[in-house]
C-alpha cells in the first residue's frame, strides 16, 4: 500500500492508461480505500485541465493568420517536391534500392537534355536570344543563358558535371526566386531535407543530391524556357504555353506529323526566332482570333439562390471576383456548383466579368469557392458511391491548397520583385548616419 | 489559496480548452475518410489523399512543435520537414502505428533534433506572453488571480525540461493515448511516466505558488 501511496507515477499511470492490467487493479483498488490517493488523482486530472486552459500556440486571430502563411509555405515546399517529382508517393518495398529510379530519372533528364541542345544548335545562327528570350535578369533567361553556352561549347553537361557544388536550381513556380526572409523557411526546410532523407529513407541507398539538383535544373529550365517564351510580346496564341501553341504551328507544308524530325526544321525555327509563337493558321469559320488572357484559371460559381459568379486567378496573382449577369452565355453551369476553367476556357467576356481585383494575397474569395464548392458537392445527389464524393472532396482539398500555395508564392514573388525594382531605381545610400541620430 | 481552489481556478468550468479535435463526422456530413483509407489511397499514387492528411495534421503538429519549442518560427521550419519527409518516405505499410502516430513520430524526431541543434546555440526564446482570458464570470480579483496562476503554469511549460515537456502536451494538450505517445517518444513504459509524472508535479507546483525547483 505505501508502495503506491507515495509513488506518483502509479498515480500518473492510473489517469493516463499507462499501467498494466494487474498493475491498474492494483493501484484502483489503494485509491478506493485512500483519500489522500484519491485526492492526488483529482489534482493530476485538475492540472491536466488547466494546462488545456493555456492558449494554443499562433491562436487568436493574428496566429491564425500565421498559421495560414506558415501552412501555405510548408504545402508550397510539398508541392514543389510533387512537382520536382524527387519522390513518387508510391509504396515501395522495404529494402528495395532507389538506384533503378535515379538511373530512369536521369536518363529522362539526359533525354531532356540533348533535345534542349538540339534546339538550341539548330536555332544558334538565327536564334536571336535577346528578342526570344525571356526577360533579361529573369532566372529563365539566365538559365537559358546558361544552357546556350552549354550548347555552344558542346558540353555534355551530364557527361561533365562538374566537382564543384552545384549552382541552385532554377526557381520554379512554386518557389520563391528570391530568399526573400518569407522564403526562407521553404528554402531552409528543402535543403535541410537533403541532409535528413539519407538517414531517414531505409530504401537503399539515396540519390546523390548533385544528381537530383541535376535533373531538377534541367527539368525546371526546360519548363520555364517554354512559359516564359509563352509570355513573350508578339505572342498571339491563348495557349497556356509555348508547348501546346506549338503543336499547331504550321510546319509550311511539311504535314507529316509522324516524322519527328520535322519538328526541328526550319519552319519551326523561323517560329522561334519570330519570338516566342506563332498562331496556327488562320480559320476563317472560327471569327476573330482570341486576345491572350492572362489568367491560370477560373471557377465559374453558381450557388442555390444567388446569381452565378467568376473568380479568376490572374498570372500576376490577383485574383478577381465578380456576378456574371443574366443571360450571358456559356461556360456557366446550368445548376448549382462550381465548375473549373483552364486558361483556354477562359474568354475575355469572363476576365472582364471579374474586373474588379481583390488585393494580392487576398485568399478570401477563394476560401469562398472552394467552400461553396465542397458544400455543393457535398449537397449533389447521391451516386451511391461514397467513395465516388470522397474522391471529388480530395480533389478539392488539394485543388484549394495548390492554389493557395502558388498565391503565397506568387506573392512572395511579387514582392521579391518590388523589392528588386525599388532597389533599381533607388539613388546611391546616403552616407550611413550616427548610431544615435538614426536612432 | 488552497491548492484544491488554485487547480479549479485555472481549469474549472468555463476555461477554454485548447486542445484540437478532430472534426467529428456529422460535421464533416459522414463522408470523411480515415487516415487509414488515406494513407492507403496516398501509397497508392493519390496526392490528393496526401493533401487531405495534410490539412488533417498541419494544425495539430504545428502546434505541438511550436509548444515544444517555444517558437512558432522553428515550428515551421521543423513542421515543413515533417511534411516533406513524410512525403518523400512513403512509411512502410507493414507497421503497426497509425498514421497520428507517425506524424507526430517524425515531427517529435525532428524537434528534438532542432531544439539540440539550437540549444547548443545558446538560444532560447522567450515564451509568447499569455492572452487575456475570455472568462466574464469571474470578479475582477479573481480573474486576475487567475491570470497570474496561468501565466506560472505557462512559465513553468517553458521551463520544463524538453523531455518532460513533450510527455505532457503530447498526453495532456494532444490528447494521445500512453501507447501512442511511446510509439512518438521511442520511449518504455517506465521512463513515460516517470517523466510525466516529473512534469506534473513542477506543474502542481508552479500552480500552487511554489517554486517550481
Amino acid at each position: 500500500v505505501s508502495e503506491i501511496h507515495e509513488n506518483e507515477e502509479l498515480l500518473v499511470g492510473l489517469v493516463h492508461g499507462g499501467l498494466d492490467p494487474g498493475e491498474r487493479a492494483r493501484v484502483e483498488e489503494h485509491v478506493a480505500g485512500c483519500d489522500a490517493c484519491r485526492a492526488a488523482v483529482a489534482e493530476l486530472r485538475k492540472v491536466g485541465e488547466a494546462l488545456r486552459a493555456l492558449p494554443a500556440p499562433a491562436s487568436g486571430a493574428q496566429g491564425e493568420a500565421r498559421l495560414d502563411q506558415a501552412k501555405a509555405r510548408t504545402y508550397a515546399a510539398v508541392i514543389a517536391a510533387m512537382e520536382r517529382g524527387r519522390a513518387q508517393p508510391i509504396a515501395k518495398p522495404k529494402g528495395r534500392s532507389l538506384r533503378p529510379f535515379l538511373v530512369l530519372a536521369v536518363s529522362l533528364a539526359a533525354g531532356l537534355l540533348v533535345t534542349t541542345t538540339i534546339v538550341l544548335q539548330v536555332n544558334e545562327e538565327k536564334l536571336d536570344l535577346a528578342k526570344s528570350q525571356p526577360r533579361a535578369g529573369s532566372p529563365a533567361h539566365e538559365e537559358a543563358r546558361r544552357l546556350e553556352t552549354q550548347a555552344r561549347d558542346g558540353k555534355d553537361q551530364l557527361a561533365s558535371r562538374p566537382a564543384a557544388p552545384a549552382p541552385a536550381p532554377a526557381p520554379t513556380a512554386a518557389e520563391p526566386a528570391a530568399p526573400t526572409p518569407a522564403a526562407a523557411p521553404l528554402a531552409e526546410g528543402e535543403r535541410r531535407n537533403d541532409g535528413a532523407k539519407a538517414d531517414a529513407s531505409g530504401f537503399g541507398p539515396t540519390p546523390s543530391a548533385a544528381d537530383e539538383a541535376e535533373v531538377e535544373r534541367t527539368l525546371a529550365a526546360a519548363a520555364l524556357d517554354k512559359d516564359e517564351r509563352a509570355k513573350e510580346p508578339g505572342t498571339t496564341s491563348s495557349a497556356p504555353g509555348a508547348g501546346a501553341a506549338l503543336e499547331h504551328v504550321d510546319v509550311e507544308g511539311k504535314k507529316n506529323a509522324g516524322d519527328k524530325a520535322l519538328a526541328y526544321d526550319r519552319a519551326r525555327e523561323k517560329t522561334v526566332v519570330a519570338g516566342g509563337l506563332k498562331p496556327a493558321k488562320a480559320d476563317p469559320s472560327a471569327g476573330e482570333p482570341r486576345q491572350p488572357i492572362d489568367a491560370r484559371r477560373a471557377w465559374i460559381v453558381r450557388a442555390d439562390s444567388e446569381p452565378a459568379r467568376v473568380l479568376v486567378l490572374r498570372g500576376d496573382g490577383t485574383l478577381s471576383w465578380g456576378p456574371i449577369p443574366d443571360g450571358f452565355r456559356s461556360p456557366i453551369p446550368p445548376g448549382p456548383g462550381v465548375s473549373v476553367l483552364e486558361p483556354t476556357a477562359i474568354t475575355p467576356e469572363i476576365a472582364s466579368i471579374a474586373s474588379g481585383t481583390t488585393e494580392p494575397g487576398d485568399y478570401a474569395a477563394l476560401r469562398s469557392v472552394l467552400l461553396l464548392e465542397i458544400q455543393g458537392a457535398r449537397k449533389a445527389p447521391a451516386t451511391g458511391h461514397d467513395v465516388a464524393l470522397r474522391t471529388r472532396l480530395d480533389a478539392l482539398a488539394r485543388e484549394a491548397n495548390v492554389a493557395r500555395a502558388k498565391l503565397a508564392h506568387l506573392e512572395v514573388e511579387r514582392k521579391a520583385a518590388e523589392s528588386a525594382d525599388k532597389a533599381a531605381v533607388a539613388p546611391a545610400p546616403a552616407p550611413k548616419m550616427p548610431a544615435a541620430v538614426g536612432r | 489559496v488552497t491548492e484544491e481552489g488554485a487547480l479549479s481556478a485555472v481549469g474549472g468550468a468555463g476555461a477554454t480548452s485548447s486542445r484540437v479535435d478532430e472534426p467529428s463526422p456529422s460535421e464533416t456530413g459522414g463522408k470523411q475518410a480515415s487516415d487509414e483509407e488515406l494513407e492507403k489511397a496516398w501509397k497508392a499514387g493519390s496526392t490528393p489523399a496526401f493533401a487531405v492528411l495534410f490539412e488533417r495534421y498541419h494544425d495539430r503538429v504545428f502546434r505541438y512543435v511550436a509548444r515544444l519549442l517555444r517558437d512558432e518560427h522553428a515550428a515551421e521550419d521543423v513542421v515543413q520537414r515533417t511534411f516533406l519527409n513524410l512525403y518523400e518516405t512513403p512509411p512502410p505499410g507493414s507497421r503497426k502505428t497509425s498514421f497520428k502516430a507517425l506524424v507526430f513520430t517524425v515531427a517529435q524526431r525532428e524537434s528534438i533534433r532542432d531544439w539540440r541543434t539550437h540549444e547548443r546555440r545558446g538560444r532560447r526564446e522567450a515564451a509568447a506572453a499569455v492572452p487575456e482570458s475570455g472568462r466574464s464570470d469571474a470578479t475582477p480579483a479573481s480573474e486576475a488571480e487567475r491570470a497570474e496562476q496561468l501565466a506560472r503554469l505557462r512559465s513553468a511549460l517553458d521551463e520544463l525540461p524538453v523531455e518532460e515537456r513533450a510527455a505532457v502536451v503530447l498526453l495532456e494538450l494532444e490528447g494521445l493515448t500512453f501507447q501512442e505517445a511511446q510509439e512518438v517518444t521511442g520511449w518504455g513504459r517506465d521512463a513515460l511516466r516517470g517523466r510525466l509524472a516529473r512534469a506534473l508535479g513542477k506543474l502542481k507546483r508552479s500552480i500552487r505558488g511554489r517554486d517550481v525547483a
